[in-house]
């Protein structure tokens, strides 16, 4: 079987109440999960995220309907949660304080797809955008909203992870601008 | 291993720590499924419906064609709607249209876009039986992308060629020679066309100078189509000029134009595209308030000895209700066989005319369009019968008005058509309910849609990358 990815990444001001809700989504989320839990996660998950869409000030996504690349790029984004490589080693202090510096946060969703199955084509069809409109924020929502086209069927498997997983341990603008986090571009729109 | 029962997705990778929380989850049980066998599979079960074709084509294709793993399913839909809403070419937009007899004089593309409005009847009255749906399909914009199936549609007008053709231009004398009969007479008589698309055209563009012209083309042409409708609208194309500058007498009569292919065989859903359509005449009551007492039905070949199965009940319920029908062949209507015709062709000034016959067979007299346009610049009158002397005998054969110089005798040429009364018969339009309507997968085009979320991904017949593309990506 060949695969196609599917990820995205986007970063914003830390918002408690959002990173609240998105990490209970995941961890109560079952260790056996059927295809309706797994479309229920991520509608739910886009659903909590599309309100904030013009907050988003970074962020990355891809489409790929290449299997070798579709299945490296989908270790590299497991990677980026098992290996905690995104994650702080320590606090970084409530947003707020004395210098009131920003606190971010990132959430990140990938799928490995069995390719051309129509949920492939419908994906494939929603990541259909011109290269000048790649990095705008209406784009993301696009792929948001397209979420529901997932047909659980065809996914041979799914990360999702947020960081921080507690509001004290936000990232800072060094943490972002550090090289592990260059593939998050600046957002336009 | 995981049973059928139990949950498809396993969590193998969970972390719920300060910096991240995160977990992932694999589905070992993802079928092993090949897409391409499955496309060829589903190619299968349509070829297998394909075998199964009665007379009026193919019976509810697909309903239960599924693929393998339920992610798509494939439902017959209208093609025309198909075609309205994700273009002419639904799933088939690399593929072109292929065009015989391109005409090489000037040509105004712009003026395709006002082609329902120029061969639209004069009349308002006879306005409302009137089916320009053809005639909008070169301006006509997608309203969307198949999921599926995101090839870029080029415009129809952008594909389309004018052309005259050899047929045409017979049609075309033949459509004058009748015209000439009804001048000034014949106004209780409805002509109905029904002549292969092209030739059905120039019919009309022939015969303008004494009917008011209604067209009843109710397809898009389609790079697979059953129906060379592309011809037909290629040929209107090439007359457009004349359609837009006639002016049909006060009370002429009715000229109601069909495409004869419009019940094209449907014998292959994996290769052809379902654009036939089933005439649309007027009913019984509608064609009276027409002043219609007579219908003249116009074939190609006096071998012809009934009407089209569609056009059977229509044709009943007229003679029932005191209207008349009688068939005439085109083939009737000829030029003198020993007369010289006129044409300005190119070094051959004076070309000798066939027999309508022989130039049936494709060695008529050439001829050359109308400078600036127009129909065919030709002298030489075509007569019924094929002579001066048999011209008028057509209103013997057909009693419906007197003419000023009766004919001197009865054409040579066999006409079973001036005895013709329809009569009721089983065809697969009868068994239908209401009137008008059409046998089950009748103008119908198998789709791909996926289960989980409904949406259409793209024609059947699509291999225009679809299910074939290559290896590509997008990100941001």
């Amino acid at each position: 079987m060949r695969h196609s990815i599917l990820a995205m990444e986007v970063c914003m001001r830390l918002d408690p109440s959002l990173r609240a809700s998105l990490r209970e989504r995941i961890v109560t989320h079952p260790l056996a999960a059927s295809y309706q839990d797994k479309w229920n996660l991520y509608m739910g998950a886009a659903g909590e995220l599309l309100p904030h869409v013009g907050r988003f000030e970074r962020g990355c996504w891809d489409y790929f309907n290449d299997d070798a690349r579709a299945q490296k790029d989908f270790k590299m984004w497991c990677d980026g949660m098992t290996t905690e490589e995104g994650a702080r080693v320590a606090p970084s202090g409530q947003a707020g304080g004395y210098r009131d510096e920003p606190r971010y946060m990132t959430f990140t969703m990938a799928f490995l797809l069995a390719q051309d199955t129509p949920c492939d084509l419908a994906i494939r069809a929603l990541c259909n955008v011109p290269q000048t409109a790649l990095w705008r924020r209406d784009v993301f929502q696009r792929i948001l909203q397209g979420i529901g086209y997932l047909n659980f069927a065809s996914v041979k498997g799914d990360v999702i992870y947020v960081i921080p997983g507690d509001d004290a341990w936000g990232l800072t603008v060094e943490d972002l601008t550090a090289k592990k986090f260059e593939y998050l571009r600046l957002l336009e729109g | 291993m995981t049973s059928t029962t139990d949950p498809p997705f396993q969590r193998d990778a969970f972390l719920d720590k300060p910096g991240i929380v995160g977990a992932r989850w694999w589905q070992d049980g993802l079928a092993q499924s090949d897409p391409i066998a499955r496309r060829r599979a589903l190619m299968a079960l349509l070829i297998v419906g394909g075998a199964a074709v009665g007379i009026g084509g193919i019976v509810a294709i697909g309903s239960a064609v599924s693929s393998s793993d339920s992610d798509t399913k494939s439902e017959p839909r209208p093609s025309l709607e198909m075609q309205k809403q994700y273009g002419w070419n639904f799933g088939a937009t690399t593929e072109v249209l292929t065009f015989d007899g391109v005409s090489t004089r000037a040509f105004d593309r712009t003026a395709l876009a006002r082609m329902s409005d120029d061969l639209a009847p004069k009349s308002a009255t006879l306005r409302r039986y009137y089916v320009p749906t053809l005639f909008q399909s070169p301006t006509a914009i997608p309203l969307a992308v198949p999921e599926g199936d995101p090839g870029t549609v080029q415009p129809l007008k952008d594909a389309l060629s004018p052309i005259f053709t050899q047929a045409m231009d017979l049609a075309y004398r033949r459509g004058k020679a009748l015209a000439s009969l009804f001048d000034g007479r014949g106004g209780d008589v409805a002509v109905v066309v029904d002549l292969a698309g092209p030739e059905a055209v120039a019919f009309a563009a022939g015969a303008a100078g004494a009917f008011d012209i209604a067209f009843t083309f109710d397809n898009w042409p389609h790079p697979r189509g059953v129906v060379a409708a592309h011809q037909t609208l290629a040929a209107a194309a090439y007359f457009q000029p004349l359609f837009a500058r006639h002016y049909a007498p006060a009370n002429a009569p009715p000229m109601f134009v069909l495409d004869r292919q419009r019940l094209a065989p449907y014998t292959d859903a994996a290769n052809q595209f379902d654009n036939r359509h089933i005439a649309r005449l007027p009913a019984i009551a509608d064609l009276r308030a027409l002043g219609a007492k007579h219908v003249l039905y116009v074939t190609p070949l006096d071998s012809e000895t009934t009407e089209l199965d569609d056009l059977n009940e229509s044709f009943v319920a007229y003679d029932r209700g005191a209207v008349s029908v009688r068939m005439v062949a085109a083939t009737a209507f000829g030029p003198e066989p020993l007369m010289p015709v006129l044409l300005p062709s190119p070094g051959a000034a004076g070309t000798k005319a066939d027999a309508g016959t022989k130039a049936d067979a494709g060695t008529g007299a050439t001829s050359a369009s109308m400078p600036g346009g127009g129909p065919p610049f030709d002298l030489t009158p075509w007569f019924y019968g094929s002579s001066t002397e048999t011209h008028d005998w057509f209103w013997t054969d057909y009693p419906w008005a007197t003419p000023v110089h009766p004919g001197k005798h009865a054409p040579t040429m066999s006409n079973a058509g001036k005895s013709y009364q329809p009569r009721p018969r089983s065809t697969p339009f009868s068994a239908a309910a209401a009137p008008g309507a059409r046998p089950p997968g009748f103008g119908m085009t198998p789709v791909i849609i996926a289960v989980g979320t409904g949406i259409i991904l793209g024609a059947a017949i699509s291999r225009s990358g679809s299910w074939n593309r290559s290896s590509g990506g997008w990100g941001g």
